[in-house]
């Protein structure tokens, strides 16, 4: 036959690379089902929850990003390409900016701390220069007339080595951008090396009004250990807020043997220290959160001038809630006859209800917890199930959205 | 079309040998890998487990069970598809200067068919493609073939079966099947359309060097590094103004017309080249 060799590879090619993706786009992996179950409750809160996360499976060796709604379990290989570009790795609040104010968000880097929004105006401050140390650029979107005013304010003459934006806030006349700060220091000395700085910008004009430093960390590596600041506001939350929080943690080195009598060390946060910084009135306050181990190590969630602490207990857990302007703190006991797991851990503030995913680090289930805000009490709890039995595969939930 | 298909075949005729050498090397030494693989792991089995020091749970947890992906890693994977793959980018400089240095210098025939020039091109570029995908496809078909083998050798107790979608992703991160066989079919058609438009441009250079000898290896260099530049234009106007001025979406679309943009330029600068300036 003529031609037999071109005709024979040809055949091979179709065979093997044709029917592989014949295969893959009419079957679907054959990737486990999740979906919600209640325990108890009201399910009615639950309408439309999406978990989004990771599926790993370890003997495998593979991990996908998995989407699990009320109806489906969605693999990022079963996406198209389309679907998996566009919606990429960024937070909601990033996409949904990118929807509705598409040509405003041409080119910002997509950190939403970056960002504030009000009903009238949506704010973007980010740094520019080479090292980002010589001052900001600003850039408004009025979302009425649609129109975008931008300017730039420089930082006079300083000792800035680099510096980050952890925070954008406005009101009326001004804009204030909260910026963590790293310095050029003379490493002889123990000495400042970083800090919270409030930067503050009259629209109007275009001046910077006021640098105002709110906390500086002192470190002394002298002694062992070191102290470290973190950021604890929520920063997918673009909205006003009247305070900035943030923590300064004490991390010692501690050192024990392990099990081959080998002597090891390693850093362990000791204490953590929380403050609160109200941007109306320019005071920084130390919150006063009693240390029953609550600081070190756990998460705190900042919404609408309370700060939210989960705390494990024998019968489930509590929820710590310290109330900024006041001090006031409560403490609501959430009893629980579900597990409660080492894994990822984290609370999402929704339409007056705190939606609060669980998910193991020991293998594939998880749970949700929706309590409400006001009374702390337990208005839902429900676990992940799969429609079949797993081993060696983790689920890990880190982010939640709403239909 | 009749002269380029002719033409391909005539092209593949002459690597058949070596090629088909390439694919009993892949076969050989993947089917022996799976053998030794798993032989190696029940004889580790046997020995921690026959000599009482540990039950069937404690050697799973030490070792885990084991996968087609795991043997995949092994060097008896590894080094035929990287042979393979150096021999076929080897070629791609050889499928033309062999026609120079070769017996009887075959350019001049060539040259002189009565046909287009460029259905010379065409068919070695397609000759190359061919081969390429034909060693996936040959890949495609073996993994079942090792999957039954590995799977008759070592007991359901100590493995963890895997589809043959789940072998091509889970070798993962860095994985080279993810390379050749990506999860979506843009991806392929992406990956594979960077590779004919790598190859239509160092064909274009070959040309290059082969129409002004010693000038042209400069002009060649050159011409790959203007190809460079354009394709990846967006990328670099980028770094240097704003970061991530266009969405994802808007880069893909810019990207696929400058791809075939680059293609067609080589194509025509070669078309050019092969009709005006090569030289015997």
């Amino acid at each position: 036959m003529r031609y037999w060799k071109v005709i024979v590879l040809a055949a091979i090619v179709i065979l093997g690379i044709g029917t592989y993706y014949i295969q893959n786009a009419f079957a679907s992996p054959d990737y486990p089902e999740f979906h919600l179950e209640k325990v108890s409750g009201d399910e009615g809160v639950v309408d439309g929850l999406i978990f989004m996360g990771s599926y790993i499976d370890n003997y495998k060796e593979f991990g996908e990003d998995v989407r699990i709604t009320p109806e489906d379990t969605i693999y990022q290989s079963e996406r198209s390409y389309f679907d998996n570009m566009t919606e990429g790795f960024q937070d909601s609040t990033i996409k949904r900016l990118q929807s509705d104010y598409r040509k405003f968000m041409r080119g910002k880097n997509e950190s939403s701390s970056s960002f504030f929004e009000d009903d009238k105006r949506l704010i973007y401050a980010d740094t520019f220069g080479k090292e980002s140390d010589e001052g900001f650029k600003i850039e408004m979107l009025d979302k009425e007339t649609n129109e975008t005013t931008d300017f730039q304010v420089e930082i006079p003459e300083n000792n800035i080595n680099y510096l980050n934006v952890v925070d954008v806030q406005a009101d009326e006349k001004d804009v204030f951008i909260t910026t963590r700060n790293f310095y050029t220091h003379d490493p002889n000395k123990p000495e400042t090396e970083e800090g919270y700085h409030v930067y503050r910008i009259n629209i109007e004009n275009g001046s910077l009004i006021d640098d105002e430093v709110i906390f500086e960390n002192k470190t002394d590596h002298s002694d062992k250990g070191w102290t470290e600041l973190v950021e604890v506001n929520n920063d997918t939350d673009i909205g006003k807020e009247d305070y900035f929080v943030f923590r300064l943690d004490h991390i010692k080195e501690v050192g024990e043997y392990d099990e081959y009598d080998d002597y090891e060390t390693y850093y362990k946060t000791e204490s953590s220290d929380f403050f609160a910084y109200h941007f109306g009135t320019n005071e920084l306050k130390e919150l006063k959160i009693p240390d029953e181990g609550l600081g070190a190590d756990k998460t705190a969630y900042v919404h609408e001038g309370a700060v939210y602490f989960l705390n494990k207990t024998k019968s489930g857990f509590e929820l710590i809630r310290y109330q900024m302007d006041n001090g006031e703190l409560n403490t609501t006991e959430v009893p629980t006859t579900l597990d409660l797991y080492d894994g990822n851990i984290f609370i999402v503030f929704h339409d007056g209800k705190m939606y609060i995913p669980n998910s193991s680090l020991e293998g594939s289930t998880a749970n949700l917890f929706v309590l409400d805000e006001k009374t702390g009490k337990l208005v839902y709890e429900g676990k992940m199930s799969a429609d079949r039995e797993l081993e060696n595969v983790f689920l890990d939930l880190n982010e939640l959205a709403f239909e | 079309m009749k002269n380029y298909v002719k033409l391909v075949d005539f092209e593949l005729k002459r690597f058949m040998k070596i090629y088909l050498a390439l694919i009993g090397i892949v076969i050989i030494s993947q089917i022996v890998g799976v053998i030794v693989e798993s032989n190696q792991f029940m004889n580790l089995a046997n020995g921690e487990m026959l000599d009482g020091s540990m039950n069937l749970a404690q050697f799973l947890e030490t070792y885990w069970p084991l996968t087609m992906s795991r043997i995949l890693f092994s060097r008896w994977f590894i080094l035929p598809v990287g042979l393979s793959a150096a021999a076929l980018i080897f070629y791609c400089f050889f499928i033309w200067y062999r026609d120079w240095f070769g017996k009887n210098t075959f350019i001049y025939r060539l040259l002189m068919l009565p046909t287009a020039r460029i259905n010379i091109l065409l068919a070695k570029a397609s000759a190359i493609f061919l081969m390429v995908l034909g060693l996936v496809s040959i890949q495609l078909i073996l993994l079942p073939i090792e999957n039954i083998i590995f799977q008759t050798i070592v007991p359901f107790d100590l493995r963890v079966d895997m589809t043959i979608r789940e072998i091509v992703n889970g070798s993962g991160y860095y994985g080279y099947l993810q390379i050749l066989l990506p999860t979506s079919i843009v991806q392929f058609f992406i990956n594979y359309g960077i590779g004919f438009m790598t190859v239509f441009t160092l064909f274009t250079a070959i040309l290059f060097e082969r129409s002004y000898r010693i000038k042209g290896i400069i002009f060649g260099v050159a011409y790959c590094i203007f190809a460079l530049v354009i394709f990846l234009s967006p990328f670099i106007i980028e770094v240097f103004s704003e970061f991530g001025y266009f969405y994802p979406e808007e880069l893909f679309i810019i990207e696929v017309i400058l791809g075939i943009i680059v293609t067609g330029i080589s194509i025509w600068v070669s078309h050019y080249l092969l009709n005006r300036k090569v030289t015997v």
